[in-house]
């Protein structure tokens, strides 16, 4: 990334300001442009070529540093566990959506929960609504057996941070990302699930109207998500929201289009018996609810696995 | 740092020169001068400046701890915070044991409700209980109280405040502690009064104006703990046609009432009407469910409705991310919310017998007197 300032500043004399318009433009133009010979300017770019070209990976070394590298974590409910083969990939963009109380926030509640008390690396919660309840993550432990030593130091790995606008979030992120480069260093990444609860919130006043900058900042989310994932070999798990589709029956996830291919994996969640409020049908007792996986790149999708909220969090029905 | 320029919040117009002078990661920066800056995006040398100090700022520090993420707390030590710091009480037992000890602060609280239910009393109470002296393990704070319909009634504030006076009073006395009895002396109901700031909002552009004024009121009132808005649906669901611009306003709203509400760790209650969803599929049978749609519906922490059943007041716990879905009955008195089978244990603290069917609309009975129907 050095590179790119240096030639900036070198031949900023001409229109040629940066690499890529260098290697993007036509040469022949681009030596009228600036005066410097044609065969120069062609050596320039041969060299800039070789720098900035990747380096090709074989295919047997990738699978080995997959093999190595990737974990699965298990999501605390052993039916979703099975949809999403084995539960959440530690390479992986995991995106849980769906309406109000679906259990959305259970859902990361639980997963931090089960990781927490199972493993000794740390989970980032990242609260963008308020709804983290350290409660109930101590209900869900202590409903699952977990003695109170157990406990107490499951609550101290999960990491929780309050952010209630994009920049911090992103801001954020690159901090995670610094955390876990030094991490790698010494060979033991300090975070291994990070969870976003939820994305929407803090999307939602940015996108619709006639804001330019939404569609940008989104796209700035989406690949800092993916590179915790991707390169960092952490799971990330965001919620959100939906909105109404095409029919009255038919719901698709918040964002948008643009959005809609970012998450590797999407789970949908909904509650099986009708929406029933004050004034008709009974409301109490555990509320059957399902997940569907609809987005998937290793499981058929359109699978759904049922399951209900209880003490225990998000589990079997 | 490979932090991408685009994801910091400067203005569109000098994102743009950036990219196009080939600054694109943090590192271009890293050394260079504001006078250069300036110089070569052609923009003025204070914006240079604002720039560069911008990203040095986000530049991750090397004394981090390791595995430490900035400014991230430990879900042990939010426990500790959040068991030590009590909720504002609602008078009802049940409802407060339903919450988890009252309405909690730093969450948003949702009351939705029909007319008549108890939405606006529930606030008033709230906003009375907000300052209960601490000897009585109140939080002895002020309450903000956001009108939008013109609903507040004065004199209902008045026999709640002076109803709960008694109480502490009455408490005090079977006692003896002390510290009570010297905090009840102070605790008079025109204090009460008087610790209640009102605002009254009639357009959503007053009612977002004076959101984003809030944290400059809060700097200034720091024993504020309860901001309440009865109602947040009703300028939205008339004024505006728009419906993506009015889920945009009303999200920043949501996310500028919950960033108040953890900074300041105060408690947000906002009131919301009920609307009827026809089920297109089926038999076209419909219900009531809480206005302002389905994007709203994640705006608030905690979303209660309150409801009527066999002429029985209800409060169902719909969403929390804490508690479990429950269902509790209540009532309101002349001195307030209440509970119905405890109603004997407060109520021999109040002077006269509270009648539930006057006391029941307050709205309905003072409409004349209300100088926005008049």
């Amino acid at each position: 990334m050095m590179r790119q300032k240096q030639v900036r500043l070198y031949i900023s004399f001409c229109d040629a300001l940066t690499v890529s318009d260098i290697i993007c433009s036509d040469v022949e133009e681009l030596a009228r442009k600036c005066g410097i010979s044609y065969k120069v300017l062609l050596s320039i770019r041969k060299v800039l070529f070789a720098q900035c070209a990747p380096i090709p990976i074989s295919g047997a070394n990738l699978y080995k540093e997959v093999i190595a590298s990737v974990a699965i974590l298990p999501t605390g409910c052993q039916s979703i566990d099975k949809l999403l083969d084995g539960g959440f990939y530690t390479c992986e963009l995991l995106e849980v959506a769906g309406p109000t109380r679906s259990g959305k926030t259970q859902f990361c509640l639980t997963a931090a929960a089960s990781f927490a008390t199972q493993s000794s690396q740390n989970v980032l919660y990242v609260d963008t609504t308020g709804g983290f309840s350290p409660q109930r993550l101590q209900e869900i432990m202590a409903k699952k057996g977990c003695t109170l030593q157990v406990i107490r130091e499951a609550l101290k790995k999960i990491q929780c941070k309050q952010v209630f606008d994009i920049f911090e979030l992103l801001e954020l992120l690159e901090d995670i990302r610094g955390c876990l480069e030094q991490g790698q260093e010494d060979d033991r990444p300090s975070v291994r699930m990070v969870i976003v609860d939820s994305v929407s919130a803090l999307m939602a006043p940015l996108l619709g109207g006639n804001q330019v900058d939404g569609q940008a900042l989104l796209h700035h989310l989406a690949q800092a998500l993916k590179i915790l994932s991707v390169e960092f070999y952490t799971a990330v798990m965001v919620t959100n929201n939906v909105v109404q589709g095409d029919s009255a029956e038919d719901v698709k996830p918040a964002l948008g289009r643009s959005w809609l291919g970012v998450p590797h994996s999407r789970l949908m969640l909904r509650y099986k018996t009708a929406n029933s409020l004050p004034g008709g049908g009974d409301y109490c007792g555990a509320v059957e609810r399902c997940a569907t996986l609809v987005k998937s790149q290793r499981q058929p999708t359109g699978r759904y696995a049922p399951f209900v909220i209880s003490g225990k969090g998000v589990t079997d029905s | 740092m490979q932090r991408d320029l685009g994801s910091f919040p400067f203005p569109p117009h000098l994102k743009r020169k950036l990219s196009t002078s080939g600054f694109r990661i943090v590192e271009d920066l890293s050394d260079v001068k504001p006078t250069e800056l300036s110089k070569e995006l052609s923009i003025s040398v204070e914006e240079a400046l604002e720039i560069i100090s911008t990203v040095k700022k986000s530049e991750p520090r090397s004394t981090l701890q390791r595995g430490q993420v900035r400014g991230a707390v430990s879900a042990l030590e939010l426990l500790k915070k959040e068991t030590s710091s009590p909720g504002i009480v609602t008078f009802c037992e049940e409802i407060d044991d339903m919450l988890g000890g009252g309405v909690p602060l730093a969450k948003i609280t949702e009351l939705c409700g029909s007319p008549g239910v108890g939405k606006t009393q529930l606030s008033i109470q709230l906003a009375v209980d907000v300052q209960i002296p601490e000897a009585f393990g109140g939080l002895a704070g002020e309450a903000v109280f956001i009108d939008t319909e013109g609903s507040f009634i004065p004199e209902r504030a008045a026999d709640i405040a002076s109803a709960t006076h008694q109480h502490c009073k009455h408490v005090a006395e079977l006692q003896g502690i002390e510290d009570q009895i010297s905090a009840v002396e102070d605790f008079t109901p025109e204090k009460i009064l008087s610790g209640i700031h009102y605002f009254r909002c009639h357009n959503y552009t007053e009612l977002i104006a004076l959101v984003n004024l809030l944290p400059n009121f809060l700097e200034d009132h720091e024993k504020v703990k309860l901001v309440i808005i009865d109602s947040i649906a009703f300028h939205f669901r008339h004024d505006l046609d728009d419906m993506s611009l009015r889920t945009r306003l009303l999200n920043g709203l949501a996310q500028s009432l919950i960033k108040m509400a953890v900074a300041h760790q105060l408690a947000v209650v906002l009131t919301n009407q009920m609307t009827t969803k026809v089920n297109v599929g089926q038999s076209g049978i419909s219900h009531l469910s809480p206005a302002l749609g389905e994007s709203w519906g994640h705006a608030a922490t905690i979303r209660i409705i309150l409801f009527w059943k066999d002429n029985q007041r209800y409060a169902l716990l719909y969403k929390s991310p804490s508690k479990k879905e429950t269902t509790v009955s209540y009532q309101i008195t002349k001195g307030g919310i209440r509970s119905v089978d405890h109603q004997q244990t407060v109520m021999d603290t109040m002077k006269g017998t509270a009648d539930e069917s006057d006391s029941m609309n307050p709205r309905k009975r003072l409409k004349p007197d209300d100088p926005d129907n008049g």
